[in-house]
């Protein structure tokens, strides 16, 4: 009994200790200092650019991975290790010569030169599980010389200088290529941070004192830490986030908290993929029904506080590929016409299954909506959440689930979005369905260098492509930016997705 | 009593090995039913091809039984698998995640265990005071509110209204040192520690009142030996098998309240990889951390009941 006294009274001195223990990392993180701390809407996974399970996760390696480009937050390509580019044509077809920034070395002491730009894409192309690697199909390298290199993709290079402003552009260095280094908790780039430690749901990255630009690193230390939206908010309260993104109904108490909210709208849109192979969504009466039953205006108000902007388009609103003078388009709320075209094509008291991911409280409750507002123009609609891989596993493969819902737009360039939901061999296109004008634009497209005329066709792509209803665009998330009073030289991304910590100071 | 302890130990693995054996093929069975592992496996982007191909490479066409009959003969070599999710193996990555499990479990163990000695004895040794009375009403309520509730109070009252704490998050000893790491992971302890506290503080007290009781103590003060004699020396001892038996099983609980105070305050242990694991149907790591919390709430009750043995005099007679 003298052991369990004395353990009793340990105990009483260690939670003494503890509560003492110098309030380190108790409120006051965020005050202003040499550091940044950016809470995240998910975890890291790995930081190999080439392993990245989602495209988001390009977040946690961007700091430490200078890409080829970089895509600024009004979208506009600009230079990093890529200083300048020039597209052409000759007889082996189109290409884009990149010409290098010289004089760089990794931290291995490798020089950034032409090979490393050839040795990254064909690792990118033939590692293993890359997630890269279909974005870059077809896309060779020449070395020109020690500074310049060319690019070839026989349908066209005019998507390249977007995505390679994403992971698959990021460049590792040639010796940690060659001797096969283990990236998941590693870091060979050359970037504005340099890796300093990565533990689960949390990397700290250190600037890197010999970066090119000396302006780029604004803080010592940045911060990434995933939380979960309660936990986020619990973090703005005691100030311990200097910038993170919050739900709507969330924002006033950041309000209260002495924090700056700045919104935008990004590239994301919420939409419905539709599986035209199987039935009654075979018939086209069906689909438009569908898009003329949703009561868009009513389900942004009801799950998102009305943080949003209906949308009856391919890509977000807040993107230089929607097109602001077709907005809706033909997609106007009208329930009885609905009914009347559910019934005109047989199908009423159809059954099918929605599914989308599980734990996006967002997803679930648009879906639930959906399911309400399908039931009101006589189709059963049953919404299955469940993990992502199940997402795609349901919709494309075993077929089972007609109907899928996520948001569309995390992606570089207007042709990965295009490639995977819209056109007849994408993933989200199970039905294969295919309509030739698309087509052919978005072949234009990518044989078109010029990014002003090139997103004008995308524009176009972006009206048309929810005419036949196998697409079905719900509304674009308006992004709610929470920035600590001190914080300088922040700026709404592009996607909420793909922050940019350059020149953002703590 | 080596042969008594021996036997129990014989006995308990009797049924131990069995139950993990249950307890894990059922799993198995079950994130089967959930969800393909080859979709999992093969990401957001793949193809039907692709997820095929991955179904044939990894084995994953094979009967369940099959499957599972090898996943268990890599795990006895010690290969838990790789991770769908993180692409690393699942050693690694438990690896990553069980220290802070540990230390906020072994603080919130602490914890209850330090304030239910002292609570229990006071209630136990002064049975229908005033104290007894109002420690019997505290611990009654302190096991019927959830603990990530008192998480949310802990929070707002330790974190937010009086910034002693930090709200959430964790940072390892290596960068921060031992007593901030402690700092970050009190809060979580105590919303943790508070039922585990209250059912060990009824139990001492119920274990003490009973001893009491007992003729050995009346014999004991008849021969002129102080209170404080009779506590330390006879009662207490006696007192405190029951509540190593309620420590053990408490283990069970341990793990279970973390899964949702871990994820209250940020903490990135094995809660937090169990909740995300089963969100993205990362079926290596489920399978891997259901074996690990059936052989951890196992073991305890095991070293439970043994200690509980020794320290039950009765037992040891009957050896």
């Amino acid at each position: 009994m003298r052991k369990m006294a004395r353990l009793a009274a340990g105990v009483v001195v260690l939670t003494s200790l503890t509560a003492c223990g110098g309030g380190g990392g108790a409120a006051g993180d965020s005050q202003s200092d040499d550091k940044l701390v950016f809470a995240s809407p998910f975890a890291q996974g790995t930081l190999d650019p080439d392993l990245l399970p989602l495209r988001q996760m390009a977040m946690y390696t961007s700091p430490m991975y200078d890409t080829l480009t970089f895509l600024s937050a009004d979208e506009t390509v600009e230079p990093m290790l890529a200083t300048e580019w020039e597209s052409g044509s000759d007889d082996k077809g189109p290409y884009l010569d990149l010409t290098l920034r010289e004089g760089l070395t990794f931290d291995d002491g490798t020089p950034f030169t032409a090979t490393t730009v050839a040795v990254n894409i064909k690792r990118s192309q033939e590692l293993e599980g890359s997630t890269n690697a279909g974005i870059l199909a077809g896309t060779t390298v020449e070395e020109l010389d020690e500074s310049r290199v060319r690019l070839r993709n026989e349908k066209g290079v005019g998507h390249l200088p977007r995505l390679l402003a994403g992971a698959a552009g990021a460049m590792i260095s040639d010796k940690a290529i060659a001797d096969n280094v283990d990236l998941t908790e590693a870091e060979a780039g050359i970037g504005a941070f340099d890796l300093e430690s990565v533990q689960p749901n949390r990397v700290v990255y250190t600037a890197n004192e010999d970066y090119w630009d000396a302006e780029a690193a604004a803080v010592d230390t940045l911060e990434i830490t995933y939380l979960a939206d309660d936990a986020k908010l619990n973090a703005v309260r005691s100030g311990e986030v200097d910038i993170t993104i919050l739900p709507e109904k969330l924002v006033s108490t950041a309000e209260d908290a002495g924090y700056g909210v700045e919104r935008s709208y990004g590239a994301e849109n919420y939409s419905f993929s539709v599986n035209t192979d199987v039935k009654p969504f075979d018939d086209p009466r069906v689909r438009e029904a569908m898009n003329i039953g949703i009561d868009r205006e009513a389900m942004c108000e009801a799950v998102l506080d009305g943080a949003c902007q209906v949308n009856g388009q391919l890509f977000g609103s807040g993107t230089q590929a929607y097109d602001d003078e077709a907005g809706l388009g033909d997609f106007e709320y009208d329930v009885e016409r609905a009914k009347a075209l559910v019934k005109e094509a047989g199908a009423e008291g159809a059954t099918f299954d929605v599914v989308t991911v599980a734990g996006n409280q967002a997803f679930e409750q648009i879906t639930t909506v959906f399911q309400a507002q399908m039931k009101e123009i006589g189709l059963e609609a049953e919404v299955k959440p469940i993990a992502p891989p199940q997402v795609v596993s349901r919709f494309t493969v075993e077929k089972n689930a007609p109907v899928a819902f996520g948001a569309i737009g995390n992606a570089f360039d207007p042709s990965e979005s295009l490639d995977r939901y819209i056109l007849p061999t994408g993933l989200y296109n199970p039905g294969g369905f295919s309509i030739d004008a698309i087509n052919e634009l978005a072949a234009e497209a990518l044989l078109e260098t010029d990014q002003d005329k090139r997103m004008a066709l995308y524009r176009e792509i972006s009206a048309m492509a929810p005419a036949d209803g196998f697409f079905i665009p719900l509304m674009t998330p308006e992004t709610a930016y929470v920035v600590a009073e001190h914080v300088e030289g922040w700026q709404n991304p592009w996607a909420p997705s793909f922050p940019s910590f350059r020149g953002v100071a703590g | 009593m080596t042969l008594l302890i021996l036997r129990q130990l014989a006995g308990r693995l009797a049924v131990a090995v069995p139950m993990l054996l249950a307890v894990t093929f059922g799993t198995f069975l079950l994130l089967y039913e959930i969800g393909d592992p080859a979709a999992a496996m093969a990401g957001e982007g793949a193809s039907a091809d692709q997820i095929e191909q991955i179904r044939e490479d990894n084995g994953l066409d094979r009967p369940v039984v099959v499957q599972y009959v090898s996943w268990l003969g890599n795990v006895v070599q010690g290969d838990l698998g790789a991770s769908m999710q993180n692409r690393g193996d699942v050693q690694h990555l438990v690896g990553q995640y069980l220290p802070p499990t540990l230390l906020l479990s072994a603080l919130a163990m602490a914890i209850a265990v330090g304030a239910a000695l002292l609570a229990g004895s006071l209630a136990g040794m002064r049975p229908n005071g005033l104290l007894d009375k109002v420690l019997q009403g505290v611990s009654l309520l302190g096991i019927a509110i959830p603990n990530f509730l008192v998480g949310l109070v802990l929070i707002l009252v330790f974190a937010i209204w009086w910034p002693l704490f930090p709200a959430g998050g964790y940072r390892t000893p290596e960068e921060v040192g031992l007593l901030n790491t402690l700092n970050y992971l009190f809060l979580p302890a105590v919303a943790l520690a508070l039922s585990l506290m209250c059912l060990q503080t009824r139990t001492l007290r119920a274990s003490l009142r009973h001893e009491y009781r007992m003729d050995y103590v009346r014999t004991a003060r008849m021969k002129g030996a102080s209170e404080s004699q009779i506590f330390f020396r006879h009662a207490a001892r006696n007192a405190a098998a029951p509540l190593v038996t309620v420590i053990g099983l408490e283990v069970g609980v341990l793990i279970t309240g973390a899964l949702l105070v871990e994820v209250v305050f940020a903490v990135p242990g094995i809660g937090t990889l169990t909740i995300e694991s089963v969100r993205g149907q990362d079926f290596p790591v489920v399978q891997a951390l259901v074996a690990l919390f059936g052989a951890v709430v196992l073991l305890a009750n095991l070293v439970a009941d043994l200690v509980a043995l020794w320290l039950n005099p009765l037992s040891r007679s009957k050896a």
